[in-house]
């Protein structure tokens, strides 16, 4: 039941909650749509000024992420006024992991609310709830201050034309620099803010940080006498998690089936490629019957763990991180993570494989987008403050408060880096994160060889990293259905290289996935690209 | 050899007894494991669960560490006293709603029992969905009340149907007499139909009490006040996020739901269900039986 009510609640409770408040859905009317794409193309983007108060030890090239090896000694203060106006903010938001103490009882939150001059209450939902609690209160008319939008949420342009702010004179072009930290967000993360020619939001930038790659325990491969490991083409990477792979022992080269490893070494586009104004999908990529064969050799050979189907991103992290598994598939976010899990003592050791001469897929490059309400009784400068404080990047005294508490209660300082407590664990989880945020940077406390290895790789895959081509063109069509459509995708997938179903009959999946849409979105897509060509 | 007999029945022979000891052992095993191992998995330390691959049998050692983080920091406490209260409270009051509303419809002479019985039918067949309940709920001023949590959901059709059904096989002699002997219908209720009834309360109570102890979705949509969420929607947090941390979630030092702490929430939201349930096991199948065989 919870299933049906979910499907319906993902796409149609929040169409039904725009068609409620009476606002015709703009970008979905055909006559409409070019107008819309021509205003989009006329607003004038926040000029990005990168933040100079900091000096990172491995230093950024716009698309390699900054390193700090150490959090920087006496981190300076960069914002001296409190944002707030004295009267509450409230903030609508999912939250990534368990709740967090009430702000009575999360001294954090008390040190936020003096810090920031005005109360923020926050309303939380896990994010698996989060878009059924999202729904509901935009149906019942019922906006907090400031909203969490996520960016597959289905029909943003009508949404936000009815619900929220226009933030265009605020911060299109210069103007951002009365935002110096927003202005400090790359532009291409705001083009994901544009929406009926008009800047409706701040973005939540990720992209390369969630560039997901092989990771691999390097302590696991050295014990085998295997140092930097490079396969360079499928046979090698084949053998070498054939190698690692010792069933009767409980051990098994992988968590899941690599695919996208697997796909990005043959090539394969990220979500959509464009060329010539003409867009193909990544399904309809003919190497994607030879990723599948591959896929189905790995089962097929056992060095995949067996229960790798049952999909719990739990379960890959305790194979991991208990030696069970060798290589998993995941981000740079999740690299730090298994740091943070780590439960096989000083030994551990993670590391990437790039993909030589393959297609590595950029991250998705925005988490959510920042909407403030129209019916809030703050002025958007306000409100803009409060973002502009949210995003006070790596190195800054605000940053260090934001993610890691109050020094003594939250944290304590090993050197000039902040080793994090149970309650600080606990406390900072509010999802301030999704007010605003600002590119992440790489570091890890304590361990300088971790932010050493990550700009090492980002080094060798940022000249052929593919990114999605529909980042920034709306597509109706994908905000209603791509869900839907890639979960059957998925099970396809997955059914394949089960050896279940024979891989001859991704072609039929793919023909279907176009008539129930995809040629639809394509036609979309290819149409708003028209639209703002030139941009 | 001549086989034992024990209350007229043949005693199988011994093989055949071990054969269905076996038997029996096996599905008792089918059920108890698992319960084993969720308990066993909620102590055992972190190291043992992560080389045995998520679920331990035979912890190392005991720890009760995850526990402990549960209960530190006072969320899942507070959370345990709002779900006992809206538990208590709401099945109390749902208890007394539905055998009022039951007993009415039960009289034949009730003048409007039929329409208000189709209305009772009605909202068992078409829920009124997600958002005009909101809207409700809104309207009437219980957004960010502990009392959204026990309201709209005070009454339950098919306990009423269930409860009526009973109430109308209850032999309408005793009523009568009652009556006779110059009792109203409140004093009749109260002295005659509610003594007898205790079988079909039991049951009712429980289905009430299970459905509050388990509810997190009205708390999920009506609740912005993190205080107020009661306990399963504070350890669906734990759990559910599981399932996204993976590769999606950024936060500096988060950390993830361990398969320890994930046991120790399945042991602690089923507990105080399953101490209850023996209490009121006797009266179970009776009870929903005598309501169910005639309407």
């Amino acid at each position: 039941m919870s299933v049906s009510r979910r499907t319906f609640l993902g796409g149609g409770l929040a169409a039904a909650a725009v068609a409620a408040t009476g606002t015709p859905l703009l970008t979905a009317c055909g006559a409409s749509q070019n107008d819309v794409a021509a205003a989009n193309r006329a607003v004038r983007l926040p000029t990005f000024t990168k933040y100079a108060g900091v000096t990172p030890d491995l230093p950024s090239d716009g698309v390699v992420l900054d390193g700090f090896l150490k959090y920087p000694a006496n981190p300076v203060r960069a914002i001296t006024e409190a944002p707030g106006n004295g009267r509450p903010i409230t903030f609508l938001t999912n939250i990534p992991g368990a709740i967090p103490p009430a702000a009575d009882r999360n001294q954090f939150w008390q040190a936020l609310n003096e810090r920031l001059g005005s109360e923020l209450q926050i309303s939380m939902a896990s994010n698996d709830e989060y878009k059924d609690k999202f729904a509901t209160r935009i149906a019942g008319g019922d906006l907090p201050d400031i909203l969490n939008i996520p960016v597959d949420t289905a029909q943003i342009p009508g949404l936000v034309k009815a619900k929220c702010l226009d933030l265009s004179e605020h911060l299109s072009g210069d103007a951002v620099q009365k935002y110096p930290f927003l202005a400090n967000i790359p532009t291409d993360f705001w083009k994901g803010c544009v929406f009926n020619g008009a800047i409706y939001g701040v973005p939540v930038p990720r992209g390369m940080s969630r560039t997901s790659l092989a990771l691999y325990r390097e302590d696991l491969l050295a014990a085998k006498g295997i140092k930097d490991p490079r396969p360079k083409n499928f046979e090698e990477f084949f053998d070498l998690a054939k190698e690692l792979t010792a069933a009767k022992q409980n051990r098994w080269a992988w968590t899941r089936v690599p695919l996208s490893t697997i796909r990005q070494m043959l090539g394969v586009p990220n979500v959509w490629k464009e060329n010539g104004g003409k867009f193909s999908s990544s399904y309809e990529d003919e190497a994607n019957q030879e990723a599948l064969e591959s896929g189905r050799k790995m089962v097929a050979a056992g060095v995949v763990n067996p229960d790798a189907f049952n999909d719990k991103a739990s379960a890959r992290k305790q194979w991991f991180n208990g030696g069970i598994a060798a290589f998993d598939y995941d981000s740079f976010v999740a690299w730090n993570q298994y740091y943070a899990d780590n439960t096989a003592g000083d030994a551990f050791a993670v590391n990437m494989l790039d993909v030589p001469g393959g297609t590595p897929w950029m991250g998705g490059a925005l988490n959510n987008v920042t909407a403030f309400s129209k019916d809030s009784k703050h002025s958007p400068e306000t409100l803009l403050k409060i973002a502009n404080w949210m995003a006070a990047p790596f190195g800054t005294e605000e940053y260090l408060f934001r993610k890691y508490g109050v020094a003594g209660r939250h944290y304590t300082l090993q050197g000039t880096d902040p080793i994090p407590s149970k309650a600080g664990v606990v406390e900072t989880g509010i999802g301030l994160q999704y007010i605003s945020d600002a590119p992440l940077s790489l570091y890890w406390a304590g361990k300088p060889e971790v932010p050493r290895k990550q700009h090492a790789v980002q080094q060798k895959i940022a000249k052929q990293l593919v990114h999605d081509a529909s980042y920034g063109l709306y597509s109706d069509t994908q905000s209603k259905k791509q869900a839907q459509l890639a979960r059957t995708m998925t099970d396809l997938e997955t059914q394949i290289i089960q050896g279940k179903k024979p891989v001859s009959d991704w072609a039929r999946g793919v023909a279907d996935w176009k008539a129930a849409g995809g040629d639809k979105m394509r036609s979309e897509l290819e149409q708003a690209l028209a639209d703002t060509a030139g941009k | 050899m001549s086989r034992r007999i024990v209350q007229g029945v043949p005693m199988p022979s011994w093989p055949m007894r071990i054969f269905k000891g076996l038997v029996l052992l096996v599905f008792c095993a089918v059920v108890i494991v698992p319960f084993v191992g969720v308990l066993s998995t909620s102590v055992a330390p972190n190291k043992q669960i992560n080389e045995s691959g998520g679920l331990v049998l035979i912890p190392e050692s005991i720890d009760f560490a995850a526990y402990r983080s549960l209960f530190a920091g006072g969320v899942v406490t507070q959370a345990l006293l709002i779900s006992i209260f809206v538990t208590v409270v709401g099945t109390l009051l749902s208890l007394t709603v539905s055998c009022l509303l039951a007993y009415a419809l039960s009289r034949p002479e009730f003048v409007a029992g039929r329409p208000i019985l189709l209305v009772v039918l009605f909202s068992m067949l078409f829920s009124p969905g997600i958002i005009p309940t909101y809207l409700v709920v809104k309207g009437v001023g219980l957004l960010d009340s502990i009392w959204a949590l026990i309201v709209p959901t005070m009454v339950s059709a098919f306990n009423v149907v269930v409860l009526r059904a009973f109430f109308m096989n209850l032999p309408s002699e005793l009523t009568e007499s009652a009556r006779m002997d110059g009792a109203g219908e409140l004093k009749t209720f109260t002295y005659i139909v509610l003594p007898l009834s205790r079988a079909v309360l039991s049951v009712i109570g429980l289905f009430y009490a299970v459905a509050y102890w388990n509810a997190f979705f009205s708390a999920l949509l009506y609740l912005n006040d993190s205080r107020l969420w009661p306990l399963q929607l504070v350890l669906r947090t734990y759990v559910i996020n599981d399932t996204q941390l993976g590769s999606a979630e950024l936060g500096t030092e988060l950390l993830p739901p361990q398969a320890s702490i994930q046991m120790a929430i399945l042991v602690v939201s089923i507990v105080p269900i399953l101490l209850v349930y023996p209490f009121l096991q006797r009266h179970f199948a009776k009870g929903v039986l005598t309501g169910a065989v005639k309407g």
